[in-house]
């Protein structure tokens, strides 16, 4: 294989390590990750049921809210700059549940393939480890963007759904949105390696989101202690601009604020994500505990 | 003297389950805070359609602007249909998993009764759970209107006798279908969409409030509503209560027939140790 260009050696054993070797191991895990997917066709029914059901709580009792003769949307209005609630709330559950599924799924890869044994057995070959968790953030990705594909068209059918801004604004927003859940899937991935617990902190984490993201609600309403934590949280921004885009046809002037920040957050997750990586890695291995659960 | 023996068989599927969910605390706490997070946004988004503390919309469609008691009052009934989904269904999906359930499976015990000890101990953690979360979102959310209490709890105990027998089909099916984990989560969470656990029903579209009008949880929680909050009710509260106790015996016979059925039916197709 023509290398590209040498890395630092994972190995020193094996050799320099060529970013092409990277990019194979890359693409390994990519299709056997996509091989496990295809599998299990039942999945498949609740991508494409998940985006219209999870929202449906939500959106019927906020349509009993309003009132039978719109009585209380006038009050929505005022705090969330739109009618629209419906649209409302189906950005916020979409993107919550993008984190969902990217904490299960990749927060938990690493967890899995603990317990099933097989996490031993591929950091023991020469592939280098961080491409095999890279392989695994690809198939997040692409798993993600199917989702929010196969939402779109089943909230249109269902609800009506419709957006209204700049379409290539939109897509900034997300592509930052979703680079930034998935470095926050990937510093989670080590951290359930290390406390080798997935489904509570899953529930910790997502809960958070959920409480203090304003997935339904503007967080203008929130008491100040809370919309405090809320400025912590990068939903908080991917939420907002892409509402203000979606709904309200907002313009980058609008949003870059939160476009900046979004990034700023994306860059240090991805960073943490592998330097959390790195000391997960070298803790398994000088404690021996990669084949424990 | 049978049923002595049976109800060892129960008492031992009662350990055996308290052990291993006390065995992970970090779990049990979190699905004790797992109400109170999802009802954080629902309450904040009432607030956010309310004006002066007063949900006019909501008191126009249902009756009541105490718009956090409803949503409440249907989330104690529905800690009972995730139990009955998850802990009595969901759980011989584990088991298979594990590769316990064939051993459990081969034993002289009726297995009927280890799915009755399963069940019991569903009943206890959701019961308990119930009355933990309950104060801690009275002290968050301050609930302001409670009623006849009594007259709910009394329609609450046939609705989860009647889900229990419905729990024991969906052990069957489970059991059948083995890959059900799609199946269960998407299930329990329709029916407390339909069933009008987190709004009233009448906010439903067509399609869907025919489907809630078919479940009789539906009826047993207007019930309760209307008792407790002065809801306006979809039926008078005694055709509910009607409803919820004929329910009551229809799933507790269905549930036994369809159990049983379908465990001869996977025996002899020897699928019991695959997943």
């Amino acid at each position: 294989m023509a290398a590209t260009g040498s890395v630092a050696a994972a190995g020193g054993r094996y050799g320099t390590i060529s970013r092409g070797h990277h990019w194979r191991a890359a693409v390994a895990v990519f299709r056997r990750e996509w091989a496990v997917r295809l599998r299990y066709p039942t999945e498949f029914v609740g991508l494409a049921v998940w985006p219209v059901l999870f929202p449906a709580v939500y959106v019927f009792a906020a349509r009993a809210l309003a009132g039978p003769d719109g009585e209380a949307l006038a009050v929505f209005q005022s705090r969330a700059g739109t009618a629209d609630y419906v649209g409302y709330i189906l950005f916020g559950t979409m993107l919550w549940m993008v984190l969902n599924i990217t904490l299960w799924n990749l927060g938990g890869h690493l967890r899995r393939e603990q317990v099933r044994g097989t996490l031993e057995a591929c950091w023991t070959t020469p592939a280098p480890r961080i491409a095999l968790l890279m392989g695994a953030s690809l198939a997040q990705l692409s798993q993600a963007a199917l989702y929010l594909v196969v939402a779109g068209l089943t909230l249109r059918v269902v609800y009506g759904f419709q957006l209204y801004g700049n379409p290539a604004l939109l897509l900034i927003l997300l592509v930052l949105s979703l680079l930034t859940v998935v470095g926050l899937g990937l510093v989670f991935a080590s951290l359930v390696l290390w406390l080798k617990e997935t489904d509570s902190l899953v529930f910790l984490v997502r809960g958070i989101f959920m409480v203090f993201s304003g997935i339904t609600f503007p967080v203008e309403v929130l008491p100040d202690w809370m919309r405090a934590v809320s400025t912590a949280l990068p939903l908080t921004y991917a939420i907002r601009s892409m509402r203000a885009v979606g709904l309200a046809g907002a313009g980058w002037g609008d949003v870059q604020a939160d476009a900046a920040v979004l990034a700023v957050f994306a860059v240090v997750f991805l960073v943490a994500g592998g330097l959390a990586f790195r000391a997960v890695e070298r803790m398994s291995r000088q404690a021996g505990t990669l084949s424990h659960y | 003297m049978e049923l002595a023996k049976n109800l060892r068989v129960v008492r031992a599927v009662i350990v055996k389950e308290l052990r291993v969910w006390l065995r992970y605390p970090a779990n049990a706490v979190m699905t004790a805070l797992m109400p109170v997070m999802w009802l954080t946004p629902v309450y904040f988004m009432g607030q956010s359609f309310s004006h002066n503390g007063q949900a006019a919309g909501f008191a126009a469609a249902t009756g009541t602007g105490d718009f956090m008691a409803f949503v409440v009052l249907g989330g104690v009934v529905g800690a009972y249909v995730r139990a009955v989904f998850w802990g009595i269904g969901f759980s011989l999906k584990e088991e298979m998993e594990q590769g316990t359930l064939e051993s459990l499976w081969l034993t002289p015990n009726p297995r009927l009764w280890l799915l009755i000890g399963r069940s019991a101990v569903s009943v206890v953690i959701a019961t308990l759970y119930t009355i933990v979360v309950l104060p801690v979102v009275y002290f968050l959310f301050g609930l302001e209107t409670v009623g006849n209490v009594a007259g709910a709890l009394l329609i609450l105990v046939p609705l989860v006798i009647g889900l229990y027998g419905f729990g024991i089909a969906y052990a069957g099916v489970v059991l059948y279908a083995r890959d059900a984990t799609t199946l269960t989560d998407i299930g329990s969470f329709l029916v407390e969409v339909v069933s009008g656990l987190n709004n009233p029903i009448t906010s439903l579209p067509r399609a869907l409030m025919v489907l809630g009008l078919a479940v009789p949880i539906t009826y047993g929680v207007d019930a309760m509503r209307a008792l407790m909050l002065g809801t306006r009710p979809l039926v008078p509260v005694p055709v509910s209560v009607a409803v919820v106790l004929l329910s009551m015996a229809v799933f507790l016979m269905l549930g036994r027939r369809v159990f049983d059925r379908v465990d001869a039916r996977v025996r002899t197709m020897g699928t019991l140790g695959t997943h």
